[in-house]
C-alpha cells in the first residue's frame, strides 16, 4: 500500500512539492496504476538483450564551435542573471 | 466526411501555377480564424507565415525547387524551431524560446516547407487526451464536445481543420496515432532512430520519435521522406534506413489481443472492414499469437515514467524555464518545479521515481525491460511471417472532454498502440470508416505494425485500407 508519508518521501527525492490535498489524490492513484502494472510479476521469460543498432557517438577532441557564438541565446533564457552570468543561491555558509 | 486537400495535389496546383503559397497559407489562417476559437489546436499562429509563404511563391518563380516548397505545416509544441517560443504546453517552458532548430525542423525547412504554428498537446507528451495542456484543453473538430487524442491532439485537430496540410507529431506510446484515429487523419510513429530526436524535448528516450500527421497515406510517406535520415546530433539515430519489401502479402491479426476486454463493437466493426478490403487486395489474412503484447501496456508504464522522471529532471529552474525562490536551495526546486509541473507530469515523476528506487528496481523496471526484450524477439518472428500486424489504432472512438477522471482508464486507451514503441517498430493508423454518434460522424483508426525500416510496407498496405473511406 502506498500512504501519504511515502508520497511525501517521493516528492523530496523527485524534488516537487505536492500539496496534502493532493498527496492524498496520488497515493489512490499511484496504489491503482502500481496494481495494474503488478500484471508484469505474474508473466514468464526473458531474452537475450539484442545487441542494438545503436552505439554511443562521440564527437571529435577539439573546438565543436566557435566560441561565444550560443552565450547571448543562452544568457537570454536565464531566470536570473549578472551581466553575461547566471546568478544562483549561495550554497556554502561562512564560519 | 468532408474531403480535405492533400500535400499532393497542393503541390500539383502550386507547380502548375493555379495556387500561389501565399493564397493556400491565407487558406489556412481563414479556418483558423473561422474555427480555432472553438477547438484551440494552435498554441501561437506564427506572425511569418505569410511572409514565409511569399517567400517560397518567390523561390518557385525563380525555378526554385523542395519537397515541400510553400506547403504550410504545423508543428507540435516540444520541437525546436530556433527563435520561437517552445512550452512544450507547460508552465515550466512558457517563455522558453528555443536557441536552435530540431533537424526534423531544418529538413522541412530545406525543404521549403511553410511553418504555420506550434500546436497544443499534452504537458510534456504526457496524456491521450490534449486536456493536460497547461493552456486549456483543444476540442476535436469532428465533435467539438469531445477530445482530439492526444498528445499531439493540437497537430490532429490542426491537419483535421484545414488549418495545416501536414503536421509534426510526437509518438511516445501512441501520440501520434491515437490522435490520427480520433480526428480522422493518418498518422505515423516511424521506426525508432529513423528520425532524429535532436531538438525534440524528451519524454521517454527509448521510446520517442517524431512523425507525420496527415490527410492521406501518401503525404505521410511524402512528410516521412523529407524528415528521416542518420543524423549524428542524436546517439540512437540509424545509420541505415533503407526500406525493407514485404514479401508474403499476409497481414497478421493478433486474435487474443482483440479479445482483451474494453474494445468497442462498432470499432471490431469497421476494423474487420478494413481486413475485408486487404483481403479484396490480395492479401492473406492470418492469426498471429503475441503472448506477451498482453503485458504491453504494464512494461509501458512502468518504463516511460521510469524515463520521463529522469528527462524531467533537467527542470530545476536555475538555467532556463520557471524560476521560483524559496528559503532554501532544495526548496527552489521543489517550488520551480511543484508549480511548473502540472498534475499528470506531477504523477509520472513521483511513479517514475518510485519505480526506479532501490527496492522496487528488480520487480518493476528490471522486469519489464526483461520482459521488453521477450516481447521484441516474438514480434520480429512474428514479421519474418507476415508484412504487417494490424490492430485497431484505439479501443474506442473519441471521448467526451472530461469523461475519463481517473489516470489508469485514459491510460487504457494505449493498449494497441504501446508495442510499436516498446519494440521501436513502425506502425501507421489510417481512418478506416466512421462510427454515428448523437448524429455526429465520429472516426475510427486502423493499425499497422511493421518490422523496422519497412514504412513503406505500411504504406502500401495503408493506401488499400484508406481507399473509398474519405
Amino acid at each position: 500500500m502506498i500512504n501519504e508519508s511515502e508520497i511525501e518521501k517521493l516528492a523530496t527525492l523527485a524534488r516537487v512539492r505536492i500539496s496534502d490535498a493532493e498527496k492524498k489524490a496520488l497515493a489512490g492513484e499511484i496504489e491503482t496504476i502500481l496494481e495494474y502494472v503488478d500484471q508484469i510479476k505474474e508473466a514468464v521469460g526473458d531474452a537475450e538483450e539484442v545487441v542494438g543498432e545503436h552505439k554511443n557517438v562521440m564527437r571529435e577532441d577539439g573546438q565543436p564551435h566557435e566560441r561565444g557564438i550560443h552565450t547571448e541565446a543562452i544568457v537570454e533564457q536565464f531566470p536570473k542573471k549578472e551581466g553575461k552570468s547566471l546568478s544562483v543561491r549561495k550554497v556554502i555558509d561562512q564560519g | 466526411m468532408e474531403k480535405k486537400r492533400t500535400i499532393h495535389e497542393a503541390l500539383e496546383a502550386l507547380s502548375a501555377g493555379s495556387l500561389s503559397s501565399v493564397s493556400l497559407v491565407e487558406e489556412m489562417l481563414e479556418q483558423i480564424e473561422k474555427k480555432d476559437e472553438e477547438v484551440h489546436a494552435f498554441l501561437e499562429v506564427f506572425d511569418d507565415a505569410l511572409k514565409q509563404a511569399k517567400d517560397a511563391d518567390a523561390k518557385r518563380a525563380k525555378g526554385g525547387g523542395g519537397a515541400l516548397l510553400g506547403i504550410p505545416i504545423a508543428i507540435k509544441d516540444n520541437i525546436l524551431i530556433k527563435g520561437k517560443v517552445a512550452s512544450a504546453a507547460s508552465k515550466m517552458l512558457e517563455n522558453y524560446t528555443a536557441t536552435y532548430d530540431a533537424t526534423a525542423i531544418e529538413k522541412l525547412k530545406d525543404a521549403g516547407a511553410v511553418l504555420i504554428g506550434r500546436t497544443n498537446m499534452d504537458e510534456f507528451a504526457m496524456g491521450g487526451s490534449t486536456e493536460n495542456s497547461a493552456f486549456g484543453p483543444t476540442h476535436n473538430p469532428l465533435d467539438t464536445s469531445r477530445v482530439p487524442g492526444g498528445s499531439s491532439g493540437g497537430s490532429a485537430a490542426a491537419v483535421a481543420m484545414g488549418a495545416a496540410l501536414g503536421a509534426l507529431g510526437s509518438d511516445t506510446g501512441g501520440s501520434i496515432r491515437q490522435p490520427a484515429s480520433y480526428c480522422g487523419i493518418v498518422g505515423l510513429k516511424p521506426t525508432y532512430g529513423s528520425v532524429s530526436r535532436y531538438g525534440l524535448i524528451a519524454m521517454g528516450s527509448s521510446l520517442d520519435q517524431i512523425g507525420p500527421m496527415t490527410n492521406s497515406v501518401a503525404d505521410a510517406e511524402l512528410l516521412f521522406s523529407v524528415i528521416r535520415g542518420h543524423d549524428k546530433k542524436d546517439s540512437t539515430s540509424l545509420k541505415e534506413t533503407a526500406q525493407k519489401d514485404g514479401a508474403s502479402k499476409k497481414i497478421g491479426v493478433p486474435r487474443a489481443l482483440l479479445e482483451l476486454e474494453g474494445l468497442d463493437s462498432v470499432v471490431r466493426e469497421r476494423f474487420n472492414e478494413g481486413l475485408e478490403k486487404l483481403k479484396s487486395a490480395g492479401y492473406e489474412i492470418v492469426d498471429v499469437d503475441l503472448p506477451s503484447a498482453k503485458y504491453a501496456l504494464s512494461m509501458y508504464y512502468i518504463i516511460m515514467p521510469a524515463e520521463a522522471s529522469t528527462n524531467l529532471a533537467r527542470f530545476d529552474g536555475v538555467r532556463y524555464g520557471l524560476h521560483i525562490e524559496g528559503d532554501t536551495l532544495m526548496e527552489d526546486y521543489a517550488l520551480s518545479r511543484g508549480e511548473g509541473f502540472g498534475k499528470e507530469v506531477r504523477r509520472r515523476v513521483l511513479l517514475g521515481t518510485y519505480v526506479l528506487s532501490a527496492g522496487y528496481f528488480d520487480a518493476y523496471y528490471g522486469k519489464a525491460t526483461a520482459l521488453r526484450r521477450l516481447m521484441q524477439k516474438e514480434f520480429h518472428s512474428v514479421l519474418e511471417a507476415v508484412d504487417a500486424i494490424a490492430t485497431p489504432t484505439a479501443p474506442t472512438p473519441a471521448f467526451k472532454i472530461g469523461e475519463k477522471e481517473d489516470p489508469l482508464s485514459m491510460y487504457l486507451q494505449d493498449i494497441f498502440t504501446v508495442s510499436a514503441n516498446l519494440t521501436g517498430m513502425p506502425a501507421l493508423s489510417v481512418p478506416v470508416g466512421t462510427v454515428s454518434e448523437g448524429g455526429v460522424e465520429l472516426s475510427v483508426g486502423f493499425q499497422l505494425i511493421g518490422n523496422h525500416n519497412s514504412e513503406h510496407v505500411l504504406f502500401e498496405a495503408g493506401k488499400i485500407v484508406e481507399g473509398g473511406t474519405m
